[in-house]
């Protein structure tokens, strides 16, 4: 009986999959820009090269960001471009690769290195699939607590083997 | 290894702590099975979904898994392509699977390399959790429901994880470990156990074609066995070495002939530490872990981590479980291969494995992270074991959530559903249109990105991997590492020659390249018109339809624009080319 039980969830697994994934599949890609550390004074401006702009809205917290739909493609040309007094600065110019054919967060953090506006491509919290977003731990962070943590266990341990020791010694 | 006149870890007395009732038997086994397959279904998602559409993985790795798996039909047992590096072709003696390789062959004409795949990625993580969690039944008697941690560790691990997103599929079958633990463990205690013998010889000759490093891992499993039971091992030894020493022969030998295509030589001081684990990657997954080439990580479960921990005083008077722990304590060390670091680039303290570092031959075994995959067996095992001795002491239900816990460090620790991604698995159809047996040059251009070879590694890949759909002989490097390939030589030249050919030599320098492209036989050239500047893009497309004629193609399908120009419909005779 289990057995029949387990073919059948195979067969409807693999069945179903099909189907499942045809319902879910997106006809257009959705690639979010987003740039970090933006000083509110500078005014940024998003170009997919050779197609159009792309409007960047500010997200709060020194963020820029923008999205657009587009056939599922495996790369994209951008550019990011700074205007300002003494003319166009040219933050950023290159092709990123689009490893997911539904959606892509491309993100950039804006820096001025020896007087230079530039962004550097970072990574993000990937966050395509599940709604809740997880902010990784600093790693000093991280490392505080495992230290706290090998405290706690070496303590642990030097405690229950006394405890133990105490106990079975003669009264 | 054992403690004189020590017991055997046995299962508490406690109502619910021994393998009764519902998990008794085959049917437990049967239940247990359906739970790590649906788990697998969760973790590697949507794999299970089977969507001809979509490649479950997020670096470039797994396109060429794929080309492998295609060629296998045509390589073995020659172990040589001839539809790679055209028009030499490429030797297979140092491809990273001979049993994807073997797979390959056996599946030929009836599954293709994206199902075989997509199989692995979703079936594996299984297989290996009841794997593991056979091994801790037997290994060390724990019983259900304990030793399911034991699987939950092994199957859902960080490591496998980084298989996942790297494409590395061929080591998601690591089961043949836990089976080999098992079998060379359990050898029994009368009689000459040449069946035994020769089937540990089997699982660690299986282990070591799946991948070089598990033939690594198994060979210390077996090490440590031979220590910890040392009579049953010396008994059991002969009989595996039957199978061991020709087939661990027959790979080295193999190996050493492909000594013409080593891989990129590597500085002293990087040796072991460019694929390491640092503390941050053991802990959690980062974004900066997955933004290039490798997702070099592997979250350990904290459940098995801490019992394993506490073993010393949870399994106080068993036996057996001293020489397991131990090892998972040296690879989870080894792991970290040269350097103790807290992160990447940080400051470091030379570990002790400095010294096995500097081992000729240790620098091929670029990825001491893979090192984990021994810690996560034997801390899973010994953890599991933890588990069933804290049972005696405290209630199940006490104790039941810590299994959830593990299945929450391998489904939501390791951060695999937010990690993976879905790639586009569908081929662009230009190539259909070229000539079907002479050779198609690819052209990517030249890194835009400003990212050291990872454009590189990507177009590299996406070449084999089309080449793996449309069969025509391609000049890409699809089993080599070097940085150099033939395609990327050749590319660049047209690439530069028509993008520079301006004023009055113009037409001598396309004349120029059109004998090139035909002393070099090609029948087509792709162009991969997304990759370049639209600008370049405009140029070099009128450039090619001046050399070429119209383009025989041009399509928008598999994710980007191909546009391809045929270079001659027939292999010219030797010679006419040569005006």
């Amino acid at each position: 009986m289990i057995r029949r039980v387990a073919v059948l969830v195979l067969v409807a697994a693999l069945g179903a999959g099909p189907a499942v994934a045809q319902e879910a599949s997106a006809p257009l890609q959705t690639i979010t820009l987003r740039l970090h550390n933006v000083p509110a004074e500078v005014q940024v401006q998003a170009e997919r090269v050779g197609v159009g702009p792309v409007p960047l809205i500010d997200n709060g917290a020194a963020v820029l960001e923008g999205a657009f739909q587009a056939a599922p493609a495996r790369s994209v040309h951008l550019r990011l471009v700074q205007s300002s007094d003494e003319g166009r600065i040219e933050l950023w110019d290159g092709l990123a690769l689009l490893p997911d054919r539904d959606s892509e967060v491309i993100a950039f953090e804006y820096s001025v290195e020896d007087r230079t506006a530039l962004a550097t491509r970072v990574a993000v919290a990937p966050t395509p699939r599940l709604a809740s977003s997880t902010e990784p731990a600093g790693p000093y962070l991280l490392a505080l607590g495992w230290g706290a943590l090998v405290l706690a266990y070496v303590i642990a341990m030097v405690l229950a083997f006394t405890l133990r020791r105490r106990s079975s010694e003669p009264s | 290894m054992t403690t004189p006149g020590s017991a055997p870890i046995r299962a508490g007395g406690r109502a619910g702590a021994s393998e009764g009732g519902w998990l008794a038997g085959p049917r437990g086994t049967a239940l247990v099975s359906l739970l790590f397959l649906g788990l697998a279904a969760v973790f590697t998602w949507p794999a299970v979904c089977f969507d001809p559409q979509v490649l479950v993985t997020r670096h470039f790795d797994l396109y060429v898994a794929i080309w492998l798996l295609e060629q296998a039909a045509e390589s073995l047992p020659r172990l040589f392509v001839d539809g790679s590096a055209w028009p030499q072709g490429e030797s297979l003696v140092r491809s990273d699977s001979f049993s994807l390789l073997f797979l390959g062959w056996a599946g030929r004409g009836l599954l293709s390399g994206w199902f075989v795949v997509t199989l692995i990625t979703w079936l594996a993580p299984a297989l290996n959790a009841l794997a593991a969690e056979a091994c801790a039944r037997r290994v060390l008697e724990v019983r259900r429901p304990w030793s399911l941690l034991a699987g939950l560790a092994f199957g859902f691990s960080g490591i496998a994880a980084s298989v996942v997103l790297e494409g590395h599929v061929y080591q998601l079958l690591a089961f043949w470990l836990p089976l080999l633990l098992l079998a060379a463990w359990c050898t029994p205690e009368r009689g000459l156990p040449w069946k035994r013998g020769l089937l540990v010889g089997l699982l660690w000759a299986l282990s070591l074609f799946s991948s070089a490093y598990f033939g690594v891992l198994a060979s210390a499993l077996l090490l440590v066995v031979a220590a910890a039971r040392p009579r049953r091992s010396l008994r059991l030894m002969p009989f595996s070495a039957l199978v061991i020493l020709p087939v661990g022969g027959w790979y080295l030998w193999v190996y050493s002939m492909g000594s013409q295509h080593a891989i990129t030589e590597i500085k002293p001081d990087l040796v072991l530490a460019v694929g390491a684990a640092t503390v941050a990657s053991l802990s959690t997954w980062t974004p900066q872990l997955d933004l290039l080439g490798h997702s070099v990580g592997a979250p350990i479960g904290f459940t098995a981590f801490w019992l394993l921990l506490f073993s010393p005083l949870l399994l106080r008077g068993s036996r057996g479980w001293r020489a397991l722990a131990l090892l998972a304590i040296v690879a989870l060390l080894a792991c970290f291969g040269s350097q103790l670091r807290l992160v990447d680039g940080g400051a470091s303290l030379p570990s002790p494995f400095a010294l096995v570092a500097r081992i000729p031959g240790v620098e091929v075994f670029r990825f001491p992270v893979r090192i984990v995959w021994l810690y996560t067996l034997c801390g899973g095992l010994v953890a599991s074991a933890c588990l069933q001795a804290l049972s005696r002491r405290l209630p199940t239900a006490l104790l039941l959530p810590a299994l959830l816990l593990a299945t929450v460090d391998g489904v939501v620790g390791t951060g695999l559903l937010w990690r993976v991604r879905q790639a586009i698995a569908e081929v662009p159809g230009a190539y259909q249109a070229a000539p079907r047996d002479l050779p198609v040059l690819d052209t990517f251009g030249r890194s835009l990105d400003g990212t050291s070879g990872e454009l590189e590694m990507w177009t590299r890949n996406l070449a084999c991997y089309y080449q793996a759909s449309h069969r025509r002989p391609i000049l890409e490097l699809c089993v080599r590492t070097e940085r150099q390939s033939p395609r990327e030589a050749l590319d660049a030249r047209l690439s530069h020659g028509l993008l520079s050919a301006t004023g009055p030599d113009a037409a001598q320098q396309l004349d120029d390249l059109r004998l090139e492209l035909e002393r070099a036989g090609l029948g087509a050239v792709a162009v991969h018109a997304d990759f370049y500047r639209p600008n370049d893009r405009q140029v070099l497309l009128a450039g090619l339809e001046d050399l070429l004629g119209e383009p025989l193609a041009d399509t928008r399908d598999g994710g980007e624009r191909v546009v391809l120009f045929l270079v001659q419909a027939e292999a010219a005779p030797r010679g006419a080319v040569e005006r």
